[in-house]
């Protein structure tokens, strides 16, 4: 009987490692998918904003409170990106270990050189800026590589017993995000080292080639690309077009948060017809009426990309979501 | 022999908060000498924001008062924690109402909310608004119409009931979001409480719940309790409140329809009712339609009003709006009044917390 008895406890607590240790809520979809892959079986994961939501949005509607009360991590991107609803739902979860500061709390923008951060005076007549910078990081998948190395490290600091494993999963998340970028041979054959540090220089193409090597993945398909003006709806795509060297000549919002207006949108015609711009890439949730009038007058194409993992069907994850952006941009580029 | 704070804490009753240490939170002090120590200071200034609120009203009636135009309200928001237990909260008005001669300094809230109970616990202690209802605990310029509803004004007070007093609220457990709030309060003589006191408080309690029927439609529903002095007896009042938002992703075409219900007894009057319904539709990304039904028995059983309110609203940005309303109220008393009101609203200061 007490042999029956030992051996249903010791079941249990087997069985009760085996669940997940920490309950991880992250503002976005994306980060939901790194904490994912860094945490693996350890962590449960879900995020506020799902679908094709616009981050910058959201209502702190009280479910989210709910879900941040039992949460032992909160991550957000910061930069503000969140800043009209985190402290919101922060304080009303009453859970003191996610507030700024605390254990529980983490920016994943953490130790990223933000692109865009203002100088001199900043007011809202420049419309609705980011005061730290451009929020939108997670479109370079180098700095996926670093929000994943984040993310590990406050796992690591809550769950020092599998540490390990989070480190584990860190870089292996990062070794398929190499691979995915530059391709496996390429990888292989040259390191991921000199790989970000051409891409960064704006000289992967050569590089690569002078090495006797050739380019795979995402850079293979947007290489070509490189120096292509394109216009956007809103500065999202700073940090995607920062990688791959595209050339941002406009936006459709005259400024931050602002509707296009017709004098800016006759503006952005005269712009594109003089840079020979292909493609106007915008976001799923804004309309497109702005996109497709300029389109049309100078010949471009509309490119709707997910922003996040989820605003698209074919954005599963963080993988998915950069394998659409970049197909459906190189394609409308190149057509 | 060496204690636990802890648990020698708990032993004489105190919560968590006051007895964990909280070192890992508070930072040590910095020595820093001249103009350094005036800048990390500026670090520890609250947050403040400034709403104005310009109305304008347009009548049928020739009284000057029903035709005027004022800065109605500057509302001065102060926010800040105190220390790692505490945080502070004021909004100050700056009024000068359409119905009145004279401006006023109004303390619409101000209050401290201790932080660090234990999980689900929030504790609040100064001018409240009190927990009836849904709308009575908004400001004016969350409103989604340019004043509040009858039912507010008319039953709960002016500006509502607002007053001094302690809040205890607690976040209940489980996947859904559940939450029980009671407070005790010391409002001044209004149409439902008078004569209350600290040994005769107004109690009142409100339980919400929430739900999230999809990604794009959501509800929360409340009901709602209150007990207090009128005039040597004793007033009772319930209530139900009802939202729902329905929010579908990308289209910027959202529908929000809200309700509240009241049903009350002033001192030794009969039993009266009030309610009001409202919808408002997102024609385009900016700009709202908004129509709003009022329906209510006077406390003292005097008078029943009703009023029909129908609107545009345009948000430039989320800092400012421009709203034209048009309303039309009537009393069984056989007064009838047609009002077009004109709004102009805008908020310097940190970015709002988007509340449901």
């Amino acid at each position: 009987m007490n042999r029956h008895l030992i051996a249903v406890i010791v079941a249990s607590s087997v069985s009760v490692a085996a669940y997940s240790n920490l309950t991880v809520v992250t503002s976005t979809e994306d980060l939901a998918s790194i904490a994912k892959a860094v945490g693996g079986d350890k962590v449960t994961v879900s995020a506020i904003v799902t679908g094709a939501r616009d981050p910058h949005s959201i209502e702190a509607k009280p479910s989210f409170m709910s879900r941040l009360m039992r949460a032992d991590l909160w991550i957000a991107v910061g930069l503000d990106l969140e800043v009209a609803w985190e402290d919101a739902i922060i304080r009303g979860s009453r859970n003191n270990n996610l507030r700024p500061g605390a254990k529980g709390h983490l920016y994943a923008s953490t130790g990223i050189a933000p692109l865009e951060k203002p100088t001199g005076n900043v007011s809202r007549a420049q419309g609705d800026i980011h005061p730290n910078g451009n929020p939108h990081i997670w479109l370079d998948p180098a700095n996926a590589r670093k929000i994943a190395d984040t993310i590990a490290d406050k796992l690591s600091a809550l769950d020092p017993a599998n540490k390990a494993v989070y480190a584990r999963n860190a870089t292996a998340f990062q070794k398929r995000i190499d691979e995915e970028m530059f391709g496996t041979a390429a990888v292989a054959a040259i390191g991921s080292v000199k790989l970000w540090s051409w891409s960064s220089a704006g000289n992967l193409s050569a590089q690569v080639r002078a090495a006797g090597q050739r380019l795979g993945g995402w850079s293979a398909s947007m290489e070509p690309y490189r120096g292509s003006a394109i216009v956007t709806y809103h500065k999202s795509w700073s940090y995607f077009a920062d990688r791959f060297g595209l050339k941002v000549i406009d936006q459709l919002e005259p400024k931050p948060g602002i509707p296009p207006a017709p004098g800016h949108i006759a503006h952005v015609i005269r712009e594109c017809t003089a840079n020979k711009v292909k493609a106007i890439l915008q976001e799923p949730f804004y309309s497109k009426n702005a996109a497709q009038t300029v389109a049309g007058r100078v010949g471009a194409k509309v490119v709707v990309a997910p922003l996040t993992v989820g605003s698209d069907v074919a954005a599963k994850d963080y993988f998915s979501l950069m394998d659409t952006i970049v197909a459906r941009l190189s394609a409308t580029l190149g057509g | 022999m060496v204690f636990s704070t802890v648990a020698l804490g708990a032993a004489i009753g105190l919560p968590s908060c006051l007895t964990t240490p909280v070192t890992s939170v508070a930072p040590k002090l910095p020595v820093f000498a001249g103009s350094r120590v005036a800048q990390t200071q500026n670090a520890f200034n609250p947050d403040m924001s400034f709403v104005f609120n310009f109305g304008a009203r347009l009548s049928d009636s020739m009284s000057p008062p029903m035709r005027r135009a004022t800065m109605r309200e500057i509302e001065w928001g102060i926010a800040a924690d105190v220390d790692p237990y505490m945080r502070a909260e004021a909004y100050i008005a700056f009024a000068s109402p359409l119905d009145e001669d004279e401006g006023e300094v109004d303390v619409e809230e101000a209050f401290g909310s201790y932080t660090g109970l234990a999980a689900g616990h929030d504790v609040r202690v100064g001018k409240l608004a009190g927990a009836v209802g849904r709308v009575n605990r908004n400001h004016v310029d969350q409103l989604d119409f340019f004043d509040y509803p009858l039912l507010v004004t008319s039953v709960l007070g002016e500006e509502g009931l607002r007053a001094p007093g302690v809040s205890w609220s607690y976040l209940l457990p489980g996947d859904r979001f559940n939450e029980l709030t009671v407070e005790a309060l010391v409002p001044e003589d209004g149409p439902l409480f008078a004569g209350s006191d600290t040994g005769k408080p107004v109690v009142v309690g409100h339980y919400r719940t929430f739900f999230d029927f999809t990604r794009d439609l959501s509800a929360q529903l409340g009901f709602s309790y209150g007990t207090g002095p009128m005039a040597g007896e004793t007033s009772n009042v319930y209530g139900a409140d009802f939202v729902a938002k329905l929010r579908p992703e990308g289209t910027g075409r959202s529908i929000v329809f809200e309700a509240e219900t009241l049903w009350y007894k002033a001192g030794g009057g009969s039993q009266r009712n009030g309610h009001y319904a409202s919808l408002a539709y997102e024609l385009t990304k900016r700009l709202w339609a908004g129509a709003r039904y009022d329906y209510v028995q006077l406390p003292d059983g005097s008078d029943t009003l009703r009023a029909v309110s129908t609107g545009l609203t345009l948000k430039m940005t989320e800092f400012q709006l421009i709203r034209l309303e048009w309303q039309n109220i009537d009393s069984n008393a056989g007064a009838s009044r047609n009002q077009l009101f004109l709004q102009v609203q805008f908020l310097i200061g940190p970015h709002r917390a988007h509340k449901y």
